[in-house]
């Protein structure tokens, strides 16, 4: 779950300055951004309000700050303002002196996307929603009373109501009931991650109004005691859906524009590259969030580029939706909103963790050397459902440091195929039949495998 | 028929490159060294290069499956795969120590494989 | 909460820990604690299973496992005490020392001197930014080694190998043996980055395809790799346009650079020199942290581990020293600098006491260089530089003690032989 778009971004929940054309985003991102705190907090997610610069480097670009506050202001986002170079220099110290003005949005917040999705699974699944993974919808029917059939690679639901939420692949689902007029196209963003020892040089997301390329910790908790940095966005329009490739074009027009902004940079601090899609509907630039006239029953939960912040109040709207739909809801008694995460040992305090390590000597053998992440941590992960070395690397954070898994793959590895009773040669990197990591060895059979082929 | 054989020496960080030419197996003559042990090292590849087998063998042992081990004296290359083919279907239980003899007389070659480990590790 | 005072800490218990503490109980320290993370002890000379080691120091050529043995040995018979699987997870610059193992749970422990031995790790795909999808089937050489030589699997079936240092040569021959085959050895510079005997043995011996001045410049395969794409590369080591060449395989081995792993160093308040990634450290071994030793691969990346162990008794010998109080003042501090043609010199501090090892690491392979430390202290000459091949040199006390009082700084350079016209 979350293992496709949403886990090669790095959210930002967007304070919701308005754009032209797409009204529906607008208020969904800036009612969503101010749902966030009892969100993370009920879930257990950590999530910061960084604050967001826009820096623009020529005098006569403080117009483009200008025009953005003023719509900022007249759609009701909090606190915007205009930095001057001075304010600026202090907010940002290590920010370039080429910098002469910012536009300021202080409740632009910062989660982690996978984190938020894991959180939100477990407690879905806690609160009884049933989930059916590695079903590949292959078509849906619509019989005259109203009841959908979903036909997947596991067998068949029936539902009187269906929520389009397939995101990349959203026009490919509705085209099963007969909805043609839109198509998704993907549109490529890439990242790199820049070694924790430089966070301390970044204070808050530092964005370009005129490109969009960014400048980001990761993390700015005033507990979190360690956190990277991230800086990215190369977005250009793409064929193919699967394509997450990464360019040595796009690595290094993200590199400039991050050194460019600060120039302590080097290439040496960069740990790891990555592509990420995020997909946009053809019928138009905004969200498509509504019940389809065609056929009713059907409802369309299309989001796109901030649509993790926007994704709380999509839920409100199309909670409604749903009642207008003619869905009797009714809330549940015995809701839990309530949801805690794995603990992360490295962040506990010393007397929390030699209390977990008397529960479970497991989290005092400590796995990932980087991240400081302990076999109970992975313990813990795969009980919860992980099963795949990018599973634990996702929940656990094992393997995101900056050895990038040299160290603990071997012993996450190890780790995997004893908890799931599998031989080691079945654990693969993602959830797909053709990612074997491993071939066993000696014992004979691998000898004669390659003799012979 | 005449031919040249090149080496590169790996006995001092000189690394001279030795010419070697020979008619079939008789030596004609060898240029290019820079010291006697060169000159030795350069007909010892061409009559016959020799190399220590290093690899694992298998053990009965679930907590260390396997064991390094070594040959106690260089083998003919060209038999390095064989061994290690013939050593796949092995397998060695504990106690072993470093330097015991696991496989007497390997392939006839007059090598012995000896453990260069202990089986369990810690003892 | 367990906490304990012990007179020396060493942390990691490779060949340079081992050294360290088995020099320092030597000299008559009582109790000592070595620290390792792995399941064992010897570092990673336990999946070293290849000979080249003992060279020197035994004059015996040795696996790495056979090498590990015999300080093991050693350690054990002088009931020196290690604890294994045990992460070091805080340090300050007052040697506290806060550790975690499944056994004793939250360790904590305050040493009288400190000794860091921690290694280096591998560079990852990541941090030199092979542009490409991100599929299984992309490993650091050493990550594979110990898959192989420890655990029993074989990462692939096609390997192609990037880099041409010791640990991705030994590993070709080690993968051709298992069964598979490797495709091809890149190598962006115009050499072999390890020693030539590797290279004879290793990539000329199993007919490894050898691409120089090549590298990498595209990763395929969606969930398993498929191709890579290498190209050739031109001075500046960009990859000149139309000489890409797709090799089909499932497996990309990482042979790129070793970094020395200083996180706790960092933490200890100890000062770096960003040449080496590792701590400026004295002749003695000592770091800017007064009683904080360092020795091995964490002070900078060797190529012998005989050189590992002799840096490693250094330390115990001073850390004993110090912790015994038998340490003589510094009269003076001599800043070592790397000059013209040299990319470091350790140790980067000497006082004028003793007689002191320098090392280091030449900026481009040259034949017939001297090497001149200060304008005209001592020279040597060299009939083969290499940047892969550490020169070491030794700077006797006689001649430091012709040094003047004013003398802050020794430079280090190196170049060709003005009067040679020898070709």
């Amino acid at each position: 779950m979350g293992f496709g778009v949403t886990k090669s971004t790095h959210s930002f929940i967007h304070a919701g300055l308005p754009d032209s054309g797409t009204p529906l985003t607008n208020k969904l991102v800036l009612e969503g951004n101010a749902m966030f705190d009892q969100l993370t907090s009920e879930l257990d997610v950590p999530f910061t309000r960084i604050g967001k610069l826009f820096v623009v480097m020529k005098k006569n670009e403080v117009e483009i700050l200008k025009k953005k506050k003023e719509d900022a202001d007249a759609a009701g986002v909090p606190g915007v303002r205009i930095v001057n170079s001075k304010e600026l220099r202090a907010m940002e110290p290590n920010l370039t002196k080429e910098a002469v003005a910012a536009l300021f949005t202080p409740t632009t917040g910062l989660v982690s996307p996978w984190e938020l999705v894991i959180a939100l699974s477990e407690n879905a699944m806690e609160n009884k929603v049933e989930f059916m993974l590695n079903a590949k919808v292959t078509g849906i029917s619509v019989p005259r009373d109203h009841t959908f059939v979903i036909n997947t690679t596991r067998g068949s639901v029936t539902s009187k109501f269906l929520i389009n939420a397939a995101g990349l692949f959203a026009d490919d689902i509705a085209k099963m009931v007969g909805e043609d007029d839109f198509s998704m196209v993907p549109v490529k963003q890439e990242r790199s991650i820049l070694d924790e020892r430089v966070t301390d040089l970044v204070n808050h997301l530092v964005r370009s109004p005129i490109t969009g390329d960014f400048v980001s910790p990761t993390k700015k908790e005033l507990k979190a005691k360690k956190s990277n940095v991230i800086i990215g966005y190369t977005s250009e329009k793409i064929e193919d859906k699967n394509d997450v490739s990464t360019s040595r074009e796009g690595f290094q027009r993200v590199f400039n524009f991050a050194k460019r902004m600060f120039p302590a940079f080097s290439t040496k601090d960069i740990i790891t590259s990555f592509a990420g899609l995020v997909p946009l509907n053809t019928r138009t630039n905004d969200y498509i969030i509504e019940a389809s006239k065609k056929v009713p029953g059907f409802i369309n939960a299309i989001l796109g580029g901030s649509g993790v912040g926007a994704s709380p109040a999509m839920a409100k709207l199309i909670a409604e939706i749903l009642a207008d739909c003619g869905l009797k809801l009714v809330p549940k008694q015995d809701f839990n909103p309530y949801r805690k995460g794995i603990p992360d040992f490295r962040e506990l305090p010393d007397d929390q963790k030699e209390a977990l390590i008397t529960e479970n000597p497991q989290y005092a053998h400590v796995v990932c050397r980087c991240e400081t992440v302990t076999e109970g941590e992975i313990v813990e992960a795969i009980r919860r459902g992980a099963r795949t070395l990018d599973g634990i690397k996702f929940r656990t954070k094992a393997g995101m440091g900056r050895c990038q898994g040299g160290f603990c793959t071997p012993r996450v590895v190890q780790i995997l195929a004893r908890e799931l009773g599998v031989p080691v040669t079945k654990i693969t990197k993602r959830e797909d039949n053709s990612q074997l990591l491993l071939f066993k060895n000696k014992g004979g059979e691998r000898q004669n495998e390659i003799a012979r082929s | 028929m005449i031919q040249e054989h090149e080496f590169i020496c790996t006995i001092c960080p000189l690394a001279c490159r030795i010419k070697l030419i020979a008619e079939g197996e008789k030596i004609i003559n060898i240029t290019g060294h820079g010291c006697l042990r060169g000159e030795d090292y350069a007909i010892q590849e061409f009559k016959c290069p020799k190399r220590v087998l290093t690899t694992t063998i298998r053990t009965t042992d679930g907590n260390q499956p396997l064991i390094s081990v070594r040959s106690s004296k260089l083998i003919p290359k060209k038999l390095l795969r064989e061994c290690v083919s013939f050593l796949a279907g092995e397998k060695v239980s504990p106690p072993i120590k470093v330097n015991d003899v696991v496989i007497k007389n390997i392939l006839n070659t007059e090598a012995d494989i000896i453990a260069t480990q202990n089986l369990p590790y810690d003892q | 909460m367990k906490s304990r005072e012990v007179d020396l800490v060493v942390i990691g218990a490779g060949p340079a820990g081992l050294a360290a503490a088995i020099k320092a109980k030597e000299r008559g320290v009582e109790d000592i604690i070595v620290i390792e993370r792995a399941e064992q002890l010897g570092g990673l000379l336990h999946q070293c299973i290849h000979t080249g080691f003992g060279l020197q120091y035994y004059k015996e050529d040795l696996t790495g496992p056979e090498y590990a043995h015999r300080f093991i040995k050693k350690l054990k018979n002088l009931k020196i005490k290690y604890l294994l699987k045990t992460m070091v997870i805080d340090i300050s610059s007052d040697k506290k020392i806060i550790a975690i193992n499944p056994e004793e749970g939250l360790l904590r422990l305050h040493s009288k001197a400190l000794i860091l031995a921690m290694g280096c790790r591998e560079r990852s795909r990541g941090s030199i930014a092979i542009p490409g999808t991100r599929p299984a089937g992309i490993f650091p050489a050493g990550t594979a080694q110990r898959f192989i030589n420890v655990e029993g699997f074989i990462p692939g079936k096609e390997i192609v190998i990037l880099g041409s240092g010791d640990i991705g040569m030994i590993m070709a021959r080690r993968l051709t043996l298992e069964g598979a085959t490797v495709k091809a050895m890149v190598e962006i510079l115009p050499y072999v980055g390890g020693l030539i005997r590797n290279e004879v043995q290793c990539v000329h011996d199993f007919n490894i395809p050898l691409f120089l001045e090549h590298t990498v410049t595209e990763i395929h395969g969606l969930d398993r790799v498929e191709a890579v794409t290498i190209a050739k590369v031109d001075k500046d080591r960009n990859p000149i346009p139309k000489t890409e060449k797709k090799i089909k395989c499932d497996t990309l081995l990482l042979s790129v650079g070793l970094i020395p792993e200083n996180e706790l160093s960092l933490k200890a308040g100890v000062e770096l020199d960003s040449v080496t990634n590792g701590p400026i450290v004295h002749g003695t071994m000592e770091t800017s942290v007064p009683g904080i030793f360092a020795c091995g691969n964490v002070v900078q990346v060797h190529d012998l581990v005989d050189d590992v162990t002799i840096e490693g008794e250094l330390a115990g010998a001073s850390a004993a020293d110090y912790i015994l109080g038998k340490v003589t003042p510094l009269e003076k501090k001599i800043h070592i600098k790397a000059g013209e043609g040299i990319r470091y010199v350790v140790p980067q501090i000497i006082s004028a006491q003793r007689d002191v090892n320098l090392h280091m690491r030449v900026l481009n392979p040259d034949r017939n260089v001297t090497v001149r430390i200060g304008k005209d202290l001592l020279e040597r000459r060299f009939p083969i530089v290499k940047p892969s091949e550490m020169v070491k040199i030794t700077l006797p006390l006689a001649r430091l003690r012709m040094l003047k009082e004013e003398t802050k700084e020794l430079m280090v350079t190196v170049g060709v032989d003005e009067d040679d016209t020898r070709t």
